[in-house]
């Protein structure tokens, strides 16, 4: 037999609206299609809540989605608590028990979140957070700046990935500094990490994505808005990280070459002229740079040996 | 007397002492999961760059998932409505729908999930997977608890036994509904 408090609950005048004909076989009496009004209302709500986002991201209007999702959100529990749970018909002390469990829980949040929302503490700090936080609101980039107060934090100020966060996450953040590192760097892999993220390249989530704080205008750029430039900026940013390529290492003494007495010396051949600028097109980071031609060799041409000591020199200045 | 609970037969302060019980169950879990999504918002203000993991969880997903849990809700209530008016068979029928719904809620998750950590999105992967498969991971819980409790009270009611249970379950399973219905926006709207 049902409880008289099950019972009780439906003697409140829930409306009065009649049960339409095609839902009498489902809905009983008034009161069954007063819930289910309710469940009609919430699925309103829902679906209010489910597009404000997304026309709120259109309209670049953050009020909007807070609102239909987190606003209405809130109606929706008190719809639920009202008419499904109804508290409200409970004796007093049953509502006063869930509030003084919330009551605690917003001491709890606005006596913690202060310290929690924070980027830094005493003894302890949010790099990515500030780094992202920081980064929102660059209007007048300077990539000297830019190293130094968001990248130089794991990175470290000389791009030794040693930075003061950086020593403290695994993987270690990129050294700059290692010809290790250039034998293989690749534009396109920097401009990604720099924009999208380490996530985007499957390598260490550390390295945060700033394609939106290199976004024009406060807050960043917006999803489908043309902006070229995060581009640009990364462009710059890589440029200010290519400072860090370590110089070549110097180049071998070609091994001395035994001339027989009764040959001719050969003329002795100039060293090909290496552009540093054109080198670095062996990275792949400066597009559409040109290789320049040594000067044409003469014409006795030198030994196979120094031919050797040359292309190993050659290849130390332009891949290490 | 004898053989009889006596949660509902006994009252206290005008509440059955079963519906009290409820009650301060859910006073406890508002305790639980009230504390486990202020320490959610409080963390995704203060680290921005959650929005990049954000951005993965689907949003069609969740909204299926928030739209199951209102409908299994509503089912509920109407099985209170159907116990209410001592019809036993129609209330086990109700309980019965809704613990479909948590079925469904539970194989939809099921494949977001796996969907998700198939993408390498593990619960170690961020600070913003650890919350979102912690919290739905104990919400989901809930449901499975809800789910096999409903089943018990469902086989009562089909034979007019323990009606007042209906209630309580009910109560119990709205309240899951409701945590959802900021879950919802928190982990899939948020981005």
């Amino acid at each position: 037999m049902a409880s008289a408090d099950a019972a009780t609950h439906d003697d409140h005048g829930h409306g009065n609206g009649k049960v339409p004909g095609a839902l009498r076989g489902f809905l009983k009496d008034d009161h069954e299609w007063f819930y289910f009004q309710t469940w009609m209302i919430l699925t309103g709500l829902f679906i209010i809540s489910y597009i404000g986002p997304f026309i709120g991201e259109a309209l670049h209007m953050f009020a909007i989605t807070m609102v239909t999702a987190f606003g209405i959100a809130v109606v929706k529990a008190g719809l639920v608590i009202k008419r499904f749970m109804h508290l409200m018909d409970e004796p007093k002390f049953i509502w006063q028990m869930n509030a003084t469990a919330l009551v605690f829980i917003l001491l709890f949040f606005f006596w913690v979140a202060p310290d929690v929302m924070s980027h830094e503490g005493a003894n302890w700090g949010n790099q990515a957070g500030a780094s992202i936080t920081m980064t929102t609101h660059i209007e007048d980039f300077d990539p000297d700046v830019v190293w130094t107060e968001r990248c130089a934090t794991c990175h470290g100020e000389e791009g030794r990935g040693d930075g003061p966060a950086g020593t403290a996450i695994y993987p270690r953040p990129t050294d700059f500094t290692s010809r290790a590192y250039w034998a293989t760097a690749d534009h396109d892999i920097m401009a990604t990490a720099i924009l999208d993220g380490g996530v985007a390249l499957g390598r260490s989530r550390y390295m945060p994505a700033f394609r939106t704080a290199f976004a024009a205008g406060h807050g960043g750029g917006h999803e489908g808005e043309v902006d070229t430039l995060p581009g640009e900026r990364t462009e710059q940013l890589i440029a200010r990280i290519m400072t860090f390529r370590p110089p070549p290492e110097a180049a071998p003494a070609p091994a001395p070459v035994a001339v027989p007495t009764r040959e001719p010396t050969p003329t002795p051949t100039p060293e090909p002229v290496i552009d540093d600028t054109v080198a670095l097109d062996g990275y792949g980071l400066i597009p559409g740079g040109e290789v320049v031609p040594a000067p044409a060799p003469a014409p006795t041409g030198p030994s196979e040996a120094e031919l050797a000591a040359r292309a190993q020199y050659i290849q130390g200045r332009v891949f290490n | 007397m004898m053989g009889k609970p006596i949660a509902t037969t006994r009252t206290v302060m005008g509440v059955s002492t079963g519906k009290l019980a409820v009650w301060w169950l859910i006073v406890s879990e508002i305790v639980i999961f009230g504390g486990l999504l202020a320490s959610y918002v409080m963390h995704r203000i203060g680290h921005p760059e959650w929005a990049a993991s954000a951005a993965h969880t689907d949003v069609r997903i969740g909204g299926l998932n928030t739209m199951v849990l209102l409908t299994s809700s509503l089912m509920a209530v109407l099985a209170h409505a159907a116990a209410g008016r001592g019809d036993g068979p129609l209330a086990a029928k109700r309980l019965a729908v809704t613990i479909g719904f948590a079925v469904m809620f539970l194989c939809v998750k099921a494949y977001e999930w796996t969907t998700e950590i198939s993408h390498g999105y593990t619960i170690t992967a961020s600070g913003f997977w650890q919350f979102y498969y912690v919290a739905a991971g104990i919400h989901a819980a809930h449901i499975i608890a809800g789910a096999i409790i409903m089943g018990f009270v469902m086989m009562q009611a089909r034979r007019n036994h323990e009606l007042g249970r209906v209630e309580l379950i009910g109560l119990y399973w709205h309240f899951v509904d409701l945590v959802w219905i900021f879950l919802f926006p928190l982990l899939y709207i948020a981005k």
